[in-house]
């Protein structure tokens, strides 16, 4: 296989600079470098969502407004269970470190669990909206609030499901050189997932609320 | 010297328990500037413009030490990672301006 024959030309390399573990392949590091990519291509992306939002967020036509629908505590909520699984996310890629299985298992198992809770109270939030009288099309305001927080709602509900997958294959096959680059990578996703919520708390939530 | 591993895209240094610690304040740091937002805004503190600048720049914190701590971009190796980051930012910033002043 050849990220096999990539390991061996690695491995010497990454020992001798004492790299972490998901930089020891060359197959990993390319990952990693790609990946950065990728979140450049995001950060646009989700820019372009706020610029958006912040230019239609005073056209709520005849439908509720920020002042009506927001509740300062469940944001709270939702933001505090962000920032401690990007937390425990890092424990998780620490236990990858010292190759425990088990640690890196529970950790990663924890960090989605809290970002299950954020998924679950955020669809509860929409759903109290919508029965508020804030459906998709009521305002510019709705539209542009909804694309953009969903879409990053969006963004949790894959990175739940890629954390679980690379944690089903830490538990199967231990913390490899194969392995190490997916709890990596997936982790600088939930990072970046949770950078853009920092936005979007101080943007959208508390903003609105002035 | 070993010029082609390692430079921009590597996961750093193993951590050890002194990193673990940074980790843990920076956590502490960014939920103290969340309360505190949270706070100011529930109570009044400030006029609606000083206020938008104050949490404008409570975010900026909270992001930076988000990227710089916990993506580990304060260490070596990452000068891709913070090339590609700035890119996005600064594209981002002239998204958001641009659509904002545009008559």
């Amino acid at each position: 296989m050849a990220s096999e024959h990539q390991l061996t030309t690695g491995l010497n390399a990454g020992d001798r600079l004492r790299l972490g573990l998901a930089s020891r392949t060359l197959e990993g590091r390319n990952k990693i470098l790609a990946f950065w990519f990728f979140l450049g291509g995001e950060s646009v992306l989700f820019a372009s969502l706020f610029a958006t939002f912040l230019v239609l967020r005073h056209q709520t036509a005849n439908g509720p407004t920020p002042h009506e629908l927001f509740g300062l505590g469940l944001v709270f909520i939702l933001t505090f269970l962000l920032i401690t699984s990007s937390l425990t996310s890092i424990f998780a890629v620490n236990a990858m470190e010292r190759t425990d299985r088990k640690k890196t298992a529970a950790w990663l198992g924890v960090t989605i669990l809290l970002g299950l809770g954020f998924l679950l109270l955020q669809i509860y939030e929409f759903a109290h909206y919508a029965h508020e009288g804030l459906g998709f099309k009521t305002s510019a305001f709705a539209s542009s609030f909804y694309t953009l927080v969903g879409f990053h709602g969006f963004h949790v509900a894959f990175g739940l499901c890629w954390l679980t997958a690379v944690t089903v294959q830490v538990v199967r096959n231990g913390v490899t050189t194969v392995n190490a680059p997916k709890v990596f990578i997936a982790t600088l996703y939930w990072h970046f997932v949770d950078v853009v919520w920092m936005f979007i708390f101080t943007v959208v939530y508390l903003m609105s609320l002035l | 010297m070993e010029t082609k591993v390692g430079h921009g895209s590597v996961q750093p240094e193993a951590e050890g328990h002194r990193s673990m610690r940074k980790h843990i304040i920076s956590y502490v740091i960014m939920m103290v500037i969340s309360i505190a937002a949270f706070l100011m805004v529930g109570t009044n503190m400030l006029s609606p413009g000083a206020m938008i600048v104050t949490l404008l720049i409570m975010a900026a914190v909270l992001v930076f030490l988000q990227l710089a701590d916990f993506m580990h971009l304060d260490q070596k190796g990452h000068l891709y990672p913070i090339i590609f980051i700035a890119n996005g930012i600064f594209w981002g910033i002239i998204f958001i301006v641009v659509i904002f002043i545009w008559p």
